[in-house]
């Protein structure tokens, strides 16, 4: 076979393969397009996509889907992730809290549903239609644990508790506030919208709150809250001159009212101010309370009441103890006083204490009082105790001389040391003035008078500073004697009602003397009068007379008044007072007990 | 792939035109030589819609390679004269599978190919006429028995046979390349 044989063979091979078979026919089959939308339903529970689902303990999930086509499937996605799967119209499911993180997840149901037509596209799932609707749901495994309570003062001043649940106020029934401590009863709210309690009753202090909150289907649970706020526990004072003092107290927390009082007596009551204003009153120094109390009365209970309280003194304490006693050395400028068993010299110009020594008694020394004397020449101090009289040279309170069986206590009428060395003693119910050697302790003289004085204060019975003349008053008379060495002469006697008598400090000739209605005073040796101011209004009850300044201190009424002994009728500082028994040393006002109250009226006088 | 999706026959491996091309030698009373045969025939599922179109081809191609001995009965009546031919040999399938989908916008083809091997034996009767010295005009009949012929796809057998049996009615020319001169 040659070469053209073999190709006419071979491309008529190739023509025969090149006419393989060749399938025809269509099997195009008439339907009708399917509409553009069809309505769907899907539901979850009644609830609106729009609104949140909240899940705080194991919930049904009923999702129901319906539509005119058949469902093809569903997916039920949280967070975008697979869920569960529908493959029939309905499905039910329980949501535990735990299984899912607590916040707020996205449940989307995705269905699709077969368009029914019947084609290809319908029967390979390629056509169809796809609803998807999605809802909120706020997973909270533990509402309690978002329950918040917290407390506030409201614009009104009130104790306002507040909270806050992220439950929606859809599903509360009500809260119930329980306040043991400033409520008589427990409250209910049965607003879900009012998340707030105004307690009128609380005004500071610990307080405990439980807030429940009741929902609807039953379940409750409760919040609780105690705080202790500070209540005022003490009373401040300001001093806004010699005549008001300002008392105030910190505010508590919320709104109260306020009762004062002084001392037992009630000073305000019902107030709702922290500070009041009231008079001053020099002496001893007085306790103020206040007490604390809800605004509204008709919230009193026993836990809601708090007191707060403190001294106040106008001037300043010495800290002394009660029943001191003083005596002033001009010359040394030392105010001596006592305190418990020890005699104490004090500076007159800073009342700090110089010096101090123990008189032990037996029993009594300077427990119990005493009295005091300082010399108006030297140095020298007497202390008269509840046993014996104790003579220091000064206030080194060295080497004392003792006189024995001389005692001295309040009611010794006098005690008195005098430039001539001197000491002059006249005790308790006795008509007699007994005179020592102040250098020994050695007796001099005695002086028999008539009128005994019935009282230890004022002074009734009183020597000048020289030592040369001495008085004894009473209600029924005075006798003036002349003293002259260890014999004493009458100088002049009377029959007038005496309510007490002093020499005057560096006048030895003069003697003040609170006489009927009128202060007097008279010039010796004639008791000649040179100075009288009638006291029948307001009366006056003498004090003493400061050597240091030669005022006249002295009491009217209400009040404590000083004046010049040279112009008795002015009176150059007032102050008021309730105090009958003061002494004043240096321009210093000093209580006789009551702790040893100073007031210094240096800062008054010439205003 | 969907399985049914309403597809219907619309082409069912009809009886389609048989190829052959024989190569022989011709002698006096006999003609004997190899010969190649290209079988075809085909089916299709289709379903269409508005959606789109879904078509299964089945195309099966077979070639037969074999050889053939033909007898020669001369008749009286020159130059016409019948003949008893036997032929054997191998037949080779291939079943083109051919799926496509297209939905919308989406489409989606398929192809699969199936072959197998197996032998045949066609006895077959015929006439031959002499239309010139050099070309022939042949018309027989036989049947085509196919025997083994099962189809593997990716080498694995399958339950898939081959079946080209049947009868075969043949119409051909019969071209003579003389090997030699020929003296008349």
């Amino acid at each position: 076979m040659n070469k053209l044989n073999f190709i006419v063979l071979l491309a008529a091979f190739f023509l025969l393969v090149s006419c393989e078979f060749d399938p025809t026919g269509k099997n195009f089959v008439e339907i009708a397009p399917p509409e553009s939308n069809i309505p769907v339903e899907i539901t979850l529970n009644d609830v609106k996509p729009t609104d949140t689902i909240y899940v705080y303990q194991n919930t049904t999930f009923r999702i129901n889907i319906k539509s005119s086509k058949s469902l093809h499937k569903a997916d039920v996605l949280m967070d975008g992730q697979f869920y569960r799967t529908m493959s029939n119209n309905t499905l039910s499911f329980i949501v535990i809290p735990g299984q899912l993180s607590d916040g707020v997840h996205k449940l989307k149901v995705s269905a699709t549903f077969a368009s029914g037509t019947g084609s290809l596209a319908d029967m390979m799932g390629m056509e169809g239609y796809t609803g998807e609707l999605a809802w909120n749901i706020r997973v909270i495994t533990k509402p309690e644990n978002y329950f918040t309570l917290e407390s506030r003062i409201n614009p009104d001043g009130f104790m306002e508790l507040f909270w806050n649940t992220p439950l929606p106020e859809s599903i509360i029934e009500r809260y119930m506030v329980h306040s043991g401590l400033t409520q008589k009863t427990d409250t209910t709210i049965v607003d879900p919208k009012q998340k707030y309690f105004v307690d009128y009753g609380y005004v500071c202090g610990y307080v405990y709150y439980g807030v429940t909150i009741y929902l609807k289907n039953g379940y409750s649970f409760t919040k609780q809250l105690s705080f202790d706020k500070p209540a005022p526990t003490s009373v401040y004072f300001e001093s806004l001159g010699l005549d008001n003092v300002r008392v105030y107290w910190n505010k508590p927390v919320a709104n109260g009212r306020f009762n004062l009082t002084c001392d037992d007596k009630i000073i305000a009551s019902g107030i709702t101010d922290t500070t009041i204003t009231i008079p001053q009153l020099f002496g001893g120094s007085r306790q103020f309370s206040v007490e604390i109390r809800p605004q509204n009365p008709s919230y009193d209970n026993m836990y809601n009441k708090y007191t707060a309280w403190n001294w106040y003194s106008q001037g300043i304490s010495l800290g002394l103890p009660n029943w001191e006693l003083y005596a002033y050395n001009k010359r040394d400028n030392i105010i001596y006083t006592t305190k418990y068993s020890s005699l104490v010299a004090l500076d007159a110009n800073t009342l700090q204490t110089i010096n101090t020594v123990a008189i032990n008694g037996n029993p009594w020394g300077l427990a119990y009082g005493g009295k005091l004397a300082t010399a108006p020449h030297n140095s020298t101090v007497v202390a008269m105790t509840g046993e014996e009289s104790w003579i220091f040279s000064d206030n080194r309170f060295i080497n004392p001389i003792k006189i024995p069986s001389l005692p001295g206590d309040d009611n010794t009428r006098l005690c008195a040391l005098t430039s001539n060395d001197r000491f002059f003693v006249v005790q308790q119910n006795s008509n007699v003035c007994k005179i020592f050697n102040s250098l020994t302790g050695e007796k001099i003289t005695e002086i028999p008078f008539t009128y005994k004085a019935a009282y230890a204060f004022p002074d009734f019975d009183t020597v000048s500073e020289d030592g040369q003349y001495f008085c004894a008053s009473s209600a029924n008379g005075i006798e003036v004697f002349k003293i002259n060495g260890t014999t004493a002469n009458l100088l002049y006697t009377d029959t007038r009602q005496y309510k007490g008598a002093m020499f005057i400090p560096s006048q030895p000739d003069k003697i003040l003397l609170r006489v009927g209605s009128s202060l007097e005073i008279r010039q010796m040796p004639g008791f000649n009068q040179i100075q009288t101011v009638d006291v029948s209004a307001k009366g006056a009850l003498l004090c003493n007379i400061d050597p240091a300044s030669m005022n006249l201190l002295y009491c009217q009424k209400d009040s404590l008044k000083v004046c010049k002994i040279s112009n008795l009728e002015k009176t150059i500082f007032k102050i008021r007072s309730d105090e009958t028994t003061c002494k004043m040393y240096n321009n210093k006002i000093l209580t006789y007990g009551l702790g040893g109250t100073c007031f210094d009226i240096n800062p008054y006088l010439g205003h | 792939m969907p399985t049914n999706y309403g597809l219907k026959e619309t082409d069912f491996f009809p009886d389609y035109i048989t190829h052959t091309v024989s190569l022989g030698y011709v002698t006096k009373h006999s003609y004997l030589g190899s010969q190649f045969t290209y079988l075809t025939t085909g089916g299709r599922l289709s379903r269409a819609d508005y959606s789109g179109s879904y078509t299964v081809d089945m195309i099966m191609n077979g070639y037969r390679v074999g050889a053939f001995y033909r007898q020669y009965i001369h008749t009286k009546v020159t130059p016409l004269n019948f003949y008893l031919q036997l032929g054997s040999g191998a037949l080779i399938s291939n079943l083109k599978m051919k799926e496509q989908v297209v939905v919308y916008s989406e489409s989606v083809q398929d192809n699969n190919s199936l072959n197998g091997i197996g032998m045949y034996v066609e006895p077959s009767v015929g006439a031959s006429y002499r239309l010139s010295r050099y070309l022939h005009l042949s018309l027989g009949a036989g049947y085509e028995a196919d025997f083994f012929g099962k189809l593997k796809y990716s080498g694995q057998e399958t339950q898939v046979v081959a079946n080209w049996s049947g009868f075969r009615l043949y119409g051909g020319l019969i071209i003579i390349l003389p090997t030699k001169k020929i003296t008349q």
